[in-house]
């Protein structure tokens, strides 16, 4: 064997040079992601099988979700995502300032998505749009009072922005500066920390300001839509079915198959709030489960309401079951995300410490590898969830 | 200055360091795989005494021992010794049984590396199943488990058993068990030292390496399937559960989807063992090295689309049924082509009755039974009525006990001498052996006739009709006991009294057997000669150390001078 001091600090004993030991962990990490994607597999195929089982349910169901701030999360992730890549160029360049600089941003990302999410997890929450057990959502067309969650999220806003201004603070009294690197961990550690969490208080704050500029956003689209539609009737036709949202009535220019579905559905929404009190008839109609909504003509005022009670009551309880696979592909994403910043964090800490250059970079790269993941996952969340239709 | 007697050994892995603290954060892959050996037996044991439980209440049809009298309280703990003895030997005992512990300590030494790549995962490893564990015996002294190891929903949503423990327990293990397979894939891809190629590598290695891909392929769907079986016990969440509208027919195909591959990471490593016993008690070249390594990795691949022959009678159209059905029929070929060529091995071998090749042969039979009754499972007509009767029960043990446990012994006995450095007793090891072989076919066979005649499986009581055969499996369960603490006893009789091992007892070809008995702490002085693992020609038998030496230069076709010990 080579003597020892031809070894690099960081190079395991059992590894025969550097190269190996990244090749390992790199193939290690590529696993673990393999792991990772099928974990998430499963919640995909609950996903397909209650969507295919009930595509109306689940075009009903996503206008709780606001689209808005799932688009700006995922412009959010997409950034950190670049600004991770970036730090690997960074710690191959031996600059030990841009590394630490695109980890921080990459934390203040992921700490901007966790407070777009804290705010739709908790106006959802006192919604009443739970999970299919607690599922109680706020009657058609009625608008529940949402201050006592608004007061809820600024609190969560006001506390992270304390909780991380002191961890950023404790950065600095620490001492950090780049011309020192090598020997200043815990400062840095601090501070990335502290990034992560104030960046929640920020995230609270533009979930808000997006949720106030909403109506303009709708307006904006609606122009570009129209735009885009007058272009799309000249050009190809049913390739830009997926820019269209849901949200709106003008279907005319969407051929999807679920046009005529959506429309009853909607009728079938309505007379599910009429039908509600007979909610006790659920445990009777359980063998009527999955059938195709038949609402000819959907009248309230129809005298055959039972027939009509039927699919709307046992729709309404799919709909929770929609909640159930959104709470569960968001959250178990939500903890991917805190996964991952811990981790940064400790990478952040690495970097301040200098032990990161063209020789030696694998954990950098490895939890940018995984940080990809985590964004890709949340790439195709973003659709399935919100942009139903 | 007196020498004490710890200075005069030479030094080896286990007397390199000392002090718990040594074992409890070694990195050292043959450490961890010493620890996964004790742990795993210990919940082998955990397993069988629930085994004995159950067969001693199905001595009498009347459910009246576990509830000393009182037949529903008998029924009651009747559900949750069967369920707490499926889920230990399964999730605590088999799947980790022979990656963890043989995979985790030869391995890197028959790869030739000194390491598997992430030692310290492997540790955790080894932690988390610990972790599992305890959550496991947690749910077993809280309200106790009744749900059968499947947790099928509704039912494991509406008991008040101890789901909650018993299913953290499954979660972590998970991990362990990803971390063990990740370590496995990544060490045989990238530490192969100068030489040691893929056709050059043991079939253990084929064998362990196709189950790591399982492990890491199928676990992480357990591991989600759990989750959101906790969620729907917790907080209802309604994906399985028909009350809110769920699906627990989903929850089947989830659980198979894992379970099913699972059962090829407990009999794959097992088939490796075989395979490299098999050849070195033979004298003789593995027959068919490529079918034997490419029937592993088809077999691992085939078993991930065979899951639904798991739910034949649970409400799967007949074309989905049909589809499985054909498809299971596909896992009987690379199986079939491992045994054809393990006989075709044997045949004209000069074969030696060490008490590792009696387990093998053991193994062959047992395992040739088990696989063969597994056809009239997977065809669609003959499993309707055979469908959770003793014969699904007979079936999977002569696999799962007969297959893997046999060949985990074979396997502890083979490598005995070089994880201790201590020889057995031969002629108690073979009696082990052979009661173990009796005991066996005294259990599971009248299970056969007994599920055949309509017996169902999971019930505490039955028609009295059935009593002889139930008198006759308790009995052979009995002696089955017996014959495995013989085992152990000649084991452990030899740490204390065993002749010390010489390096290479068998006369085995692959590069563990160039080690020291037992290894030294990194496994290789200098980075061993790799050649074909199954050549035995150079090894020549020296009756001084009692022991097999290479004898360069090569002569071809030389016999042993002298016959060895235990042939």
């Amino acid at each position: 064997m080579t003597d020892h001091a031809d070894h690099h600090p960081f190079q395991a004993h059992h590894f025969d040079d550097m190269e190996q030991q990244f090749d390992a962990g790199k193939l290690g990490m590529w696993l673990f992601l393999a792991t990772e994607v099928l974990f998430f597999s499963g919640m995909f195929v609950a996903y397909t099988i209650f969507r295919v089982n009930h595509p109306e349910v689940f075009v009903n169901a996503h206008h709780f979700l606001d689209k808005w701030l799932g688009a700006f999360n995922t412009v959010v992730l997409l950034a950190s995502s670049l600004s991770v890549a970036w730090g690997v160029r960074c710690a191959q360049l031996d600059s030990r300032k841009g590394l630490i600089a695109c980890l921080v941003f990459t934390l203040a990302c992921a700490g901007l998505f966790m407070g777009v999410k804290a705010v739709e997890y908790t106006l959802k929450f006192y919604e009443g749009v739970f999970w299919a057990g607690d599922y109680a959502p706020p009657a058609v067309g009625s608008h529940p009072d949402l201050s006592a969650a608004f007061a809820m999220v600024n609190n969560i806003a006001i506390g992270t922005a304390i909780v991380g201004g002191l961890f950023m603070a404790g950065g600095f009294v620490s001492g950090l500066s780049f011309s020192k690197l090598g020997t200043q961990m815990r400062g840095w550690v601090l501070l990335s920390l502290g990034v992560a969490v104030a960046s929640v208080a920020l995230g609270i704050v533009s979930a808000q300001g997006i949720q106030a500029i909403e109506p303009q956003l709708e307006a904006a689209q609606n122009g570009l839509k129209s735009a885009l539609g007058f272009a799309v009737e000249t050009g190809g036709h049913d390739e830009h079915g997926g820019t269209h949202d849901g949200e709106h009535d003008d279907h005319d220019h969407d051929k999807g198959e679920n046009h005529d579905t959506n429309k009853a559905l909607e009728a079938g929404a309505e007379t599910a709030v009429a039908a509600d009190d007979s909610a006790t008839l659920d445990e009777d109609l359980e063998p009527f489960a999955g059938q195709p909504i038949k609402v000819p003509g959907a009248d309230p005022m129809d005298p055959n309401k039972i027939e009509l009670a039927i699919p709307a009551s046992t729709e309404r309880r799919y709909e929770g079951i929609f909640f159930s696979i959104y709470y569960a592909m968001t959250g178990v994403h939500a903890l991917h995300i805190l996964g991952g910043i811990g981790v940064i964090v400790w990478i952040t800490g690495r970097s301040a410490l200098g032990q990161f250059s063209h020789a030696y970079f694998g954990p950098v790269e490895y939890i940018g590898l995984y940080w990809h993941l985590v964004d890709l996952i949340w790439i195709f969340l973003f659709p399935l969830l919100y942009l139903i239709h | 200055m007196i020498a004490t007697a710890a200075q005069l050994q030479p030094s080896n892995y286990l007397n390199c360091s000392k002090g718990w603290k040594s074992w409890a954060f070694t990195l050292d892959h043959k450490r961890i795989g010493v620890m996964y050996l004790v742990g795993v037996l210990s919940a082998f044991l955990l397993g069988g005494i629930f085994a004995i439980i159950i067969r001693l209440e199905l001595l009498t049809p009347a459910a009246d021992m576990l509830g000393a009298g009182d037949a529903t309280a008998a029924k009651d703990r009747y559900n949750e010794f069967f369920t707490l003895h499926g889920a230990i030997m399964t999730f605590l005992f088999i799947i980790p049984s022979i990656p963890g512990s043989l995979g985790n300590f030869f391995l890197p030494i028959m790869l030739g590396a000194k390491d598997v790549a992430f030692p310290r995962m492997n540790l955790m490893s080894f932690y988390l199943w610990v972790g599992g564990a305890i959550f496991f015996l947690s749910a077993l002294l809280m309200t106790g488990l009744d749900t059968g190891w499947t947790f099928y929903t509704p039912y494991s949503v509406e008991t008040n058993a101890a789901v909650i423990p018993a299913t953290i327990g499954v979660f972590i293990l998970g991990f362990s068990s990803i971390f063990t397979g990740l370590n496995f894939v990544v060490t045989i891809n990238t530490m192969r030292p100068p030489g040691m190629t893929w056709f050059r590598m043991p079939l253990f290695l084929w064998a362990t390496y196709s189950t790591a891909i399982i492990q890491l392929l199928a676990t992480p769907v357990i591991g989600i399937t759990v989750l959101l079986l906790l969620a729907e016990y917790t907080l209802q969440i309604g994906i399985f559960n028909p009350a809110y509208g769920g699906d627990p027919v989903l929850y089947q195909h989830f659980f198979w989807f894992y379970s099913h591959p699972a059962v090829y990471i407990m009999i794959l490593p097992a088939m490796g063992i075989i395979s490299e016993l098999l050849p070195v008690f033979c004298r003789k070249h593995i027959f068919g090295y490529k079918f034997i390594a490419f029937s592993s990795v088809a077999i691992a691949l085939i078993g991930f689309l065979v899951w639904g022959h798991h739910m034949f009678v649970s409400s799967q159209s007949k074309m989905t049924a049909a589809i499985f059905s054909f498809l299971t029929f596909f896992v009987a070929i690379p199986s079939g082509i491992k045994v054809f060529n393990w006989l075709a091995t044997m045949y004209k071998g000069n074969i030696r009755l060490a008490t590792p090749m009696c387990y093998v042969l053991s193994f062959l039979f047992l395992f040739t039974i088990g696989g063969l009754t597994g056809l009239p499972l997977g065809a669609l007509s003959t499993d309707r009525p055979l469908h959770d009767t003793y014969f699904v029960v007979a079936h999977f043990h002569y696999v799962m006990m007969g297959g893997t446990l046999i060949a985990f012994l074979a396997g502890i006995f083979y490598w005995w001498p070089k994880m201790f450095g201590k020889m057995y007793n031969e002629f108690w090891g073979k009696v082990s052996a052979g009661i173990v072989f009796v005991g066996f076919n005294l259990t599971f066979f009248p299970m056969f006739i007994l599920g055949t005649q309509g017996q169902a499986r999971r019930y505490a009581s039955y028609e009295p009709v059935f009593q002889p055969l139930h008198i006759t499996a308790t009995c052979g369960a009995l002696l089955l006991g017996f014959g495995l603490c013989v085992a152990a006893a000649v084991l452990v009789h030899s740490l204390f009294y065993g002749r010390k091992a010489p390096m290479n007892p068998w006369g085995a070809a692959t590069l563990e057997w160039t080690c020291t008995s037992p290894p030294i702490h990194h496994n290789f002085d200098e980075t061993p000669w790799v050649g074909d693992p199954y050549i035995y020609d150079n090894l020549v038998w020296d009756p001084e150390i009692e022991g097999y030496v290479e004898r360069t230069p090569s002569r071809p076709g030389m016999k042993p001078l002298e016959q060895p010990a235990h042939a």
